[in-house]
């Protein structure tokens, strides 16, 4: 392997787990910029969003089909795991997060905590063998039969990871549109900068915090499933370190900026690829190196790298 | 004449103060009506009372009416109320355009959004125009206060609450932004309540106007009337 295609394969890596930061990332920035609450809950969605995909995998029957039904089936189980997982987040958000998003931070942080691990131990005790690792099935092969992987310029590219990819890429467009050229785009940037004005407007601000926060949690739903994806396994508790993965890579993009978060999400990737390949013994050093540069960031640029600076606020 | 806003023996509290003490008074129909009183007289009160961001504990708000006192905000704005609220609450990092967009949020269609850039914000902020695509925040103080008013104009309301509009303006800006109240309403047919601690500017162009202290309505009258009673003269003329 040429030290190029060492390169691209870094890169390649970084940008699958970038992608899955990213999305969990940009709901809490989306839920502090309508609440100004920090959901720490929301790392347990993303875990609800791999069982619930891995669920409606198994209930269609997904993996016994084959050419068009498949294809039809594998979106059909992406959308319905963010619908379900998207309403399960407003349904939480209106019993918690709302209803102690008025008290003072240390309430809503002990809420959010306490919501992540009812999560997290429902999941654990009533789903069958809760508390073992699941086995996420790898999904592409079905339709390319007898290579599991492409090669190119050197560096293997797994057909479920493409796949990772351009879903990733493609959402992100999506909301980057619908945040800047839809009403309802500009009222959730309205709401955010000012919930009071903008509900002398006429906005009711309740609609929009549960719109937030089906976008957001159904955007958890799909980072988990592309986490089951990528590791081909699942585990109740994995959602634990994803949200704060998620929840630093939104403060180093700027909490409360969309862009950031995706910005944020994709630097926390790269450095613990490029730890993981670069340093001897690097991957099992690579999170703590990725939460050293989240520190450096919290020390010398607190707002984050698209976060306002403090004279803009004035 | 017909009424459109009435307040009743209004009383609120926050916390253990009470806010306002049974408070009533009465904005007709194509009036301009002004609401005066210096810092913390509870004007600002008066104004969340009507749009239901305090707790009324006693009495009755009617608009058009309709017992509003058990609405929420949207609710409120939904029925033909607008206001331009104190200070400079544009949202910062939206457009200029963006802004205006945002005070038309009740309509559907982008016509009518277009007809009510053009008919009601240009012809009395044309610097609006020049600057559409400009981030709010970056505008100037004055700009800023344009916005703001014009952005409650584009709700195309049955009734307009200018809440201090004149604050923090230079002298020159707060004759501009009489004038444009008087046109408003005078032209427009909008019925105002203005709330202002200038009673000069805002006696100049109302009908009538109602003097608040300590959370009570202490004189009301025609500006000639009030001009004359002994506890204005003393605390502005």
């Amino acid at each position: 392997m040429s030290s190029t295609s060492i390169f691209l394969q870094i890169i390649f890596n970084g940008a699958m787990l970038g992608i899955q930061y990213s999305l969990i990332a940009v709901g809490f920035s989306l839920f502090f910029g309508v609440l100004d609450v920090i959901n720490f809950a929301h790392g347990d969605i993303f875990m609800l969003g791999a069982f619930v995909s891995l669920t409606l995998i198994n209930v269609t029957g997904l993996l016994n089909t084959s050419g068009a039904t498949y294809v039809f089936l594998l979106i059909l189980v992406i959308i319905l795991s963010m619908i379900i997982v998207g309403g399960l987040g407003v349904f939480f958000e209106r019993i918690v997060v709302k209803p102690v998003s008025k008290g003072p931070t240390l309430m809503s942080l002990v809420a959010t905590l306490g919501l992540g691990i009812a999560i997290r131990e429902a999941v654990r005790l009533f789903y069958p063998r809760g508390s073992e690792t699941k086995r996420f099935p790898e999904l592409l092969v079905k339709l390319f039969p007898g290579k599991e992987a492409i090669e190119f310029k050197g560096i293997i590219l797994r057909y479920d990871n493409l796949l990772i990819l351009a879903v990733g890429i493609i959402v992100v467009i999506l909301l980057a549109l619908y945040i800047n050229k839809t009403k309802m785009g500009l009222t959730i940037r309205a709401v955010a900068q000012d919930a009071e004005a903008a509900s002398m407007m006429g906005v009711n601000k309740n609609l929009i915090i549960d719109v937030t926060f089906f976008i957001g949690s159904a955007l958890a739903a799909l980072a988990g499933f592309m986490n089951g994806l990528y590791y081909n396994s699942i585990i109740f508790d994995m959602g634990a370190m994803a949200g704060i993965v998620g929840f630093s890579a939104a403060v180093i993009g700027g909490l409360g900026n969309i862009y950031g978060a995706i910005v944020g999400g994709f630097l926390f990737a790269m450095v613990e690829s490029l730890s993981a390949a670069l340093i001897p013994r690097g991957s099992e050093f690579m999170t703590v190196i990725a939460f050293a540069v989240v520190i450096l960031f919290l020390v010398f640029r607190p707002s984050g790298i698209l976060g306002e600076r403090a004279y803009e606020r004035v | 004449m017909a009424e459109m806003l009435r307040m009743e023996h209004v009383t609120t509290v926050y916390g253990i103060n009470k806010m306002l003490i049974d408070v009533s008074i009465k904005v007709d129909k194509g009036k301009c009506v002004s609401l005066l009183g210096s810092n913390g007289a509870g004007k600002s009160t008066l104004i969340k009372a009507i749009l239901g961001l305090v707790k009324v504990v006693e009495g009755k708000i009617y608009f058009e009416g309709k017992d509003i006192i058990h609405y929420s905000t949207h609710r409120v704005i939904s029925l033909g109320i607008s206001i331009a609220p104190e200070g400079k609450r544009i949202f910062p990092k939206l457009t200029v355009l963006e802004n205006l967009r945002m005070g038309a949020y009740l309509v559907k269609e982008k016509k009518e959004i277009e007809r009510r850039l053009e008919e009601l914000v240009f012809p009395y902020f044309p610097r609006l125009k020049e600057r559409l695509n400009q981030i709010a925040g970056t505008l100037s103080g004055g700009e800023q206060s344009m916005l703001n008013i014009g952005r409650a104009l584009m709700g195309n309301p049955k009734l307009m609450i200018f809440d201090e509009p004149s604050f923090g303006l230079a002298p020159i800006l707060i004759q501009e932004t009489a004038e444009i109240i008087k046109k408003i309403n005078r032209e427009k047919g909008i019925t105002v309540l203005l709330v202002e601690q200038n009673a000069n500017m805002a006696l100049e162009i109302t009908h009538y106007g109602y003097f608040l202290q300590k959370g009570q309505i202490i004189a009301e009258g025609t500006p000639e009337e009030l001009k004359k009673e002994e506890i204005i003269r003393k605390a502005y003329f």
